[in-house]
């Protein structure tokens, strides 16, 4: 079989197509009149584990999301009834849920409204999401960033408690990684970031998927022809997809418990 | 020179000396398990060094270290051999690939190395080495041995060798291999990496179009189900599309033809499934037909179809008992329950009777009515089953429910059910 899709007869046929392309491969590495190699974009979508230390239970999700999760977001998340994802501007910034003095993220309740609103420490509103809580109270798990935080909504209105916090991280493993394991002078960016080789096999760590940009790798393959790839990495998609995860995995944790219905997005 | 092309050659070159001297293997023993303390690794290193010009064999290359490799008594020199070299031995195994005389020892030598040492190391080891030409030959090799090896772990370990190194053309002949051995996925995922890094999708329709074109008949219904398995892993699906004619599934077994077709849903290739099943006939077709057709909404053409899919298993009063099976486990498989229900009920109460069917069905009736919790229906069942398999003879390879051996199967299920039916069902008392 061939790059260009034949499929030699017989093995002996296979060996010697193989043989003219490392023969290809080798007179490219030889020759640096050659010209640099054309760029191959990877088109598969990276996949992503959302971390936090210590963790201890591992998940796995549809669309490549992963979790490695430790005691408390776990139960954080198994007991939320909505997730949504509190979108900053500008982005790189993220603002406390459990700030010193008062100067925290807070969330309250209108019952008339049945909206919920977050503002910075009581000022002005931040985002505003739908609620209708079912007769008890709605507990959100609202992220940002690289938070999460669980707030418990009183069905009767008024201010929604912080009841627990956390941080997490992002890894970004890029699309057949194995391949670079043997490859030589790997050198790779992720936007103007410089990652290192061990970045480019074991995965990219994030604070948050706001970092994200387009990876380039460059380096020589086991057969010692140069090589570049490209991996569109676009932020949006992979944040869309980790909301599309979380709101699986909380489904997926609740038992006994009536569906919770798609996941909320707040507007910023 | 590289650090491991100077082991092996000084490896040679003491063998080299050993062969001039000729010491005796008695004496060679003596040297490794006398040796001091502290020594006595690097003995036991020259003894296995040595160990080979103990064997008689002439020292001129590496390649005759090998010269008595099938002979029972240097059985396990090889693997010490391996133990003590590692990866490098692959150069000595090229070595034998070019010496008349010991080409037949290089799958064996190749599937004790595969086995000893992991695939990235020996991987890493064909990387370093200096030349172009002997890794095109190491590459050849592999590819080649590939087809002489009837081991699906070993081959999986070649596929991992050949992605490691970027060698993507030879993967999916290899995989193929470990398909047909063991019908595992993981020779599909491992193909389907390779294509996706070697941005080979179009192959598979390409290989598609060839088995379909009538070559290898034997191995052709297998092949066709990894191509097109393949196709659904890497989202080729329009390399696929219009390979096939009607033909080409009418050929394929029961089994064969379900793959196929489930795949080709999966890719969203039903309405050409549909067309390619116009003139469907089998009872396996006609089902299958039926489930395009309910996947697109037209309930009630499915249900005729599925309805004249099991009119045709009818011959006369009796029925097609093969035919009935290879349907009913399709029809389990995919979730149909019901319906593969009724079809194991005909096969046991209708003509002919005291067929492999028979027992076979009745294995999947008692596993049904066990889980419904009838208990002592189920042990019933298994005990007709039983008596069926008896009367056929100890060659009878009974099939247990979802692939399980059937044997097996019936002896659990008889002996844990007569364990489990007294205390559901206790006796009347006296």
């Amino acid at each position: 079989m061939s790059p260009d899709g034949t499929i030699a007869p017989r093995r002996a046929a296979g060996a010697v197509l193989a043989a003219a392309v490392a023969c290809a491969a080798a007179s490219r590495a030889a020759d640096p009149a050659a010209g640099p190699p054309p760029v191959r974009r990877i088109a598969a979508p990276p996949a992503v584990r959302v971390l936090v230390p210590a963790a201890r239970f591992k998940f796995e999700v549809r669309e490549s999301v992963g979790f490695d999760l430790d005691a408390a977001t776990l139960g954080a998340l198994s007991i939320a009834d909505v997730t949504a994802r509190l979108g900053t501007q500008p982005a790189g910034v993220a603002l406390p849920f459990d700030g010193p003095g008062g100067g925290s993220l807070t969330v309250h309740f209108s019952a008339e409204a049945r909206r919920l609103s977050v503002r910075l420490a009581g000022g002005a509103e931040l985002a505003s999401i739908e609620a209708d809580p079912p007769g008890r109270p709605l507990r959100l798990c609202l992220r940002q960033r690289d938070q999460a935080a669980l707030f418990v909504v009183p069905p009767a209105g008024g201010p929604a408690p912080l009841v627990w916090s956390g941080r997490v991280d992002y890894r970004i493993l890029l699309p057949e990684a194995d391949q670079y394991t043997l490859c030589r002078d790997l050198r790779a960016t992720m936007g103007s970031r410089t990652l290192k080789p061990s970045d480019v096999r074991e995965g990219i760590l994030l604070d948050s998927l706001d970092e994200a940009a387009p990876v380039r790798i460059e380096g020589v393959s086991p057969g010692g022809a140069p090589f570049v790839h490209e991996v569109p990495i676009e932020p949006r998609a992979l944040e869309d997809r980790v909301d599309r995860a979380v709101a699986e995995l909380v489904r997926t944790l609740q038992t006994g418990a009536a569906a919770p219905g798609e996941a909320a997005r707040a507007a910023p | 020179m590289p650090p491991r092309d100077a082991r092996i050659l000084a490896a040679c070159a003491l063998v080299a000396h050993a062969a001039c001297a000729a010491p005796a293997p008695a004496d060679l023993r003596r040297i490794a398990v006398e040796a001091p303390r502290g020594e006595a690794a690097r003995a036991a290193r020259e003894w296995d060094r040595l160990r080979w010009t103990a064997a008689g064999v002439e020292a001129k290359d590496v390649a005759p270290l090998l010269g008595s490799f099938g002979d029972p008594a240097t059985r396990g020199a090889w693997d010490s051999f391996v133990a003590l070299h590692g990866a490098s031995t692959i150069r000595v195994i090229a070595a034998m690939a070019d010496t008349a005389g010991q080409q037949e020892n290089v799958p064996r030598a190749l599937a004790v190395l595969l086995g000893a040492v992991p695939a990235r190391d020996l991987a890493a080891e064909i990387a370093d080495e200096a030349s172009g030409a002997a890794r095109r030959k190491v590459r050849a090799l592999l590819a080649e041995v590939a087809g002489r090896i009837p081991d699906a772990a070993l081959l999986g370990r070649i596929c991992e060798v050949l992605l490691l190194l970027w060698w993507y053309e030879d993967v999916p002949d290899v995989a193929i291999r470990g398909w047909t051995l063991t019908q595992d996925e993981a020779f599909v995922r491992l193909a389907a990496a390779a294509v996706r890094r070697g941005g080979l999708e179009a192959s598979a329709g390409t290989a598609v179009r060839r088995l379909a074109g009538g070559r290898d008949k034997a191995t052709r219904g297998a092949e066709l189900v990894f191509w097109t398995r393949l196709a659904r892993e890497t989202g080729a699906a329009d390399a696929v599309r219009g390979s096939l004619r009607p033909a080409d599934l009418e050929r394929l077994s029961a089994g064969e033809a379900d793959s196929v077709a489930d795949d080709w849903m999966t890719m969203g290739l039903g309405d050409e499934l549909e067309a390619l099943l116009a003139s469907a006939a089998s009872p396996v077709l006609l089902y299958l037909r039926s489930r395009v057709r309910a996947a697109a909404g037209r309930a009630e053409a499915a249900a005729g179809d599925a309805g004249a899919a099991v009119a045709r298993l009818s011959v006369g009063e009796a029925i097609n008992q093969q035919a009935a099976f290879e349907l009913a486990e399709i029809m389990e498989r995919r979730g149909d329950a019901e319906t593969a229900y009724r079809v194991w009920t005909a096969i046991v109460e209708r003509p002919p009777g005291g067929a492999v069917q028979d027992a076979n069905a009745l294995l999947r009736l008692a596993r049904r009515a066990e889980l419904a919790g009838d208990l002592r229906k189920a042990l019933s069942l298994c005990e007709q089953a039983l008596r069926i398999g008896r009367d056929l003879g100890s060659g009878t390879g009974l099939s247990g429910p979802g692939g399980s051996r059937g044997t097996e199967w019936l002896m659990r299920a008889i002996l844990d059910l007569k364990r489990r039916v007294p205390a559901a069902y206790p006796a009347p008392a006296p």
